[in-house]
């Protein structure tokens, strides 16, 4: 293939990203600046960080921001151990069954919100479905709407998928022949698994992970609804400054700092997934 | 190649001026509604209303306050809603912003009929539609005699008398701060005395809900005992259910409400639609309805309606002003010390 040839396939190739490119500069990058502004700016126009000092300086809100952050971590580890099995299932299966399982793993993204989040409240209401069968078996009934716990398993159901979806595709692309040279070699099936599928399977697992913790970390409906005082995370927090204090700046140095976070751990994620597949 | 694309390019552009043109000449009047029942009530009552004098059909929103406050403060040269519903403290700041246009009986000929302590708090800005109050709905077989006033309640309920099957609504609950600011009224005015009676009750609340919808289904499942809720849907629950009961414990409720108001630089059919949802036809369809009460003074309710509406001598309009700007140190104060 000639150079200019190429060198117009690359030009075209980069047009073709334009209308995404835009796209995000006006609606990704561009309310990120407005709100940067919004979250410096002080009342005769100029700049302050008071509002950055007011959150980073205050217990409670790094409290509230270590919260987010552990709860955002043990989604994602939750999701990892049950969506890797799962994503095995789907990579290895074939036909109206793989069709079945894929139907199966995305059907809570298919039910809106808050309706999905109704639903773990009643069933882990005080007369609910888990507390029914407490009662039943004649053992103490469980309190979980209103705990982390309870939180944690709501969410993870729905941010199951992404990790699933995103291992399996991984998994998909992984030669048979692999395995069967690991066995053949005498390796358990679990070493199997340990030692040659999860590597090959890394990029999957980032990708699930990064999409996971992401999620978590953004998500307030399920916290709102289900949660009380004691389950605070900062999105909600952002949301209460919006709606209920009016207090703009500080709602946005608190968006401003959930976004910077989520920076730092993708960016630590990639470099320690770097390292792993290096190795 | 290029040529072709610029053609197909501009013809769009054409096609699409040629589309958008007549739709933005005729843009409908934009106005918003609760959900639910609010929603049916205003179809029936106010957009019927309104299609009868203009011919034309508004675009209803269901968004709440906050969102409709965002959008307008967001666009306030060209709002992308004409007649905006708003609480009591976000029409206050859209009117001290200049996002309102002030109402008057020139404009709004209904607006005569509307008694002035349901606007002067808002300098005209915005009217209150219709108003309910925050009253006590319970369990009559748990709680066979609930307590007379609210400083019982609230001291039993410390006690543990009712187990911890009780629900009050949180600060951060769209209207807990007008709750918060009536519970002073009845501690002399002491926020510390009313946020220390919130910790001390929390060992025995099951839980203190933001969301109305799921406290509803709680009582309704009979998961707590006694929940302090909206009159109106609470009366409406209690003559549905035998078992349940609901009053106003003394000394009365404060009074929230749904002001309605017409957005600066917004059509000026609003003041149309407005005069419809304070026209006494329109007020007295839309009480039946919703179960609660109106503005218009020229409404009588049937005496069965009557009977289940939350009485104006029986409800203190919040002094908004006096507590709206301490509403972002109650939601600190809250976050921090109830938990």
């Amino acid at each position: 293939m000639s150079r200019p040839r190429s060198m117009r396939q690359n030009a075209r190739g980069y047009l073709l990203t334009f209308p995404a490119f835009a796209f995000l500069v006006v609606f990704f990058v561009g309310p990120l600046i407005v709100n940067l502004f919004e979250s410096v700016k002080n009342e005769d126009g100029g700049l302050t960080y008071a509002q950055y000092v007011r959150a980073l300086g205050d217990a409670y809100y790094l409290e509230v921001l270590g919260d987010t952050i552990v709860l955002s971590l043990a989604v994602t580890i939750a999701s990892l151990v049950l969506g890797y099995p799962l994503a095995i299932a789907i990579a290895r299966s074939r036909g109206a069954l793989k069709s079945f399982l894929i139907f199966l793993v995305v059907t809570p993204l298919l039910i809106n919100v808050v309706v999905r989040t109704f639903g773990w409240m009643v069933i882990f209401g005080r007369s609910g479905f888990i507390n029914a069968i407490l009662k039943l078996l004649d053992l103490d009934t469980a309190t979980l709407t209103g705990t982390w716990t309870g939180i944690g398993i709501a969410m993870v159901q729905v941010l199951l998928p992404f990790m699933v979806l995103s291992i399996a595709s991984t998994l998909e692309g992984i030669d048979g022949e692999l395995e069967d040279a690991a066995i053949t070699l005498g390796a358990t099936p679990l070493k199997t698994i340990i030692h040659v599928i999860f590597p090959l399977s890394l990029q999957g697992v980032i990708t699930g992970t990064l999409l996971v913790f992401a999620l978590s970390m953004g998500s307030f409906v399920t916290v709102m609804l289900m949660g009380s005082n004691s389950t605070m995370v900062l999105p909600l927090l952002v949301y209460q400054q919006l709606n209920l204090a009016s207090d703009w700046p500080f709602a946005a140095a608190l968006g401003n700092i959930l976004i910077f976070v989520v920076l730092i751990a993708t960016a630590l994620q990639l470099g320690l997934a770097k390292r792993g597949v290096r190795r | 190649m290029i040529t072709r694309l610029s053609k197909v390019t501009l013809s769009s552009l054409v096609a699409l001026t040629f589309m958008m043109g007549p739709s933005i000449a005729d843009d409908p009047l934009v106005v918003v509604s609760s959900g639910g029942i609010w929603l049916e009530s205003a179809k029936a009552n106010f957009v019927s209303c309104y299609e009868e004098r203009t011919g034309e059909q508004p675009e209803v929103l269901t968004i709440n306050s906050s969102e409709v406050l965002n959008r307008i403060r967001a666009n306030p040269d060209n709002p992308p809603i004409d007649v905006a519903l708003l609480s009591e403290i976000d029409a206050i700041r859209a009117g001290e912003e200049g996002l309102l246009e002030k109402l008057s009986a020139d404009n709004v000929p209904n607006l005569a009929d509307v008694p002035e302590i349901f606007r002067e708090q808002w300098n005209n800005y915005a009217t209150i539609q219709n108003f309910g109050a925050m009253i006590v709905l319970y369990n009559k077989e748990a709680v066979p005699e609930p307590p007379a006033d609210w400083k019982t309640l609230i001291d039993e309920t410390i006690e543990g008398k009712y187990g911890d099957r009780v629900s009050f609504p949180a600060v951060t609950m769209a209207w807990g701060p007008m709750f918060t600011w009536f519970l002073t009224t009845l501690y002399d005015g002491d926020e510390d005395m009313v946020f220390e009676k919130y910790k001390e009750m929390l060992p025995n609340i099951a839980n203190y809900w933001t969301s109305p919808v799921d406290a509803m289904n709680m009582f309704a499942a009979k998961e707590i005992d006694i929940l302090v809720y909206w009159d109106g849907r609470a009366y409406a629950f209690a003559e549905e259910n035998d078992w349940a009961g609901a009053y106003i414990p003394d000394p009365g409720a404060f009074q929230s409400a749904a002001m309605i108001a017409k957005v600066n630089n917004g059509s000026d059919k609003a003041w149309t639609y407005i005069d419809c949802v304070l026209s006494p036809e329109a007020q007295l369809g839309h009480s039946k309805m919703i179960k609660y009460p109106i503005v218009n003074s020229k409404v009588e309710y049937p005496e069965e309606l009557a009977a289940v509406l939350t009485p104006l001598e029986a409800v203190r309009q919040p002094e908004f002003r006096s507590f709206m700007d301490k509403i972002p140190d109650w939601i600190e104060r809250w976050n921090k010390e109830v938990r």
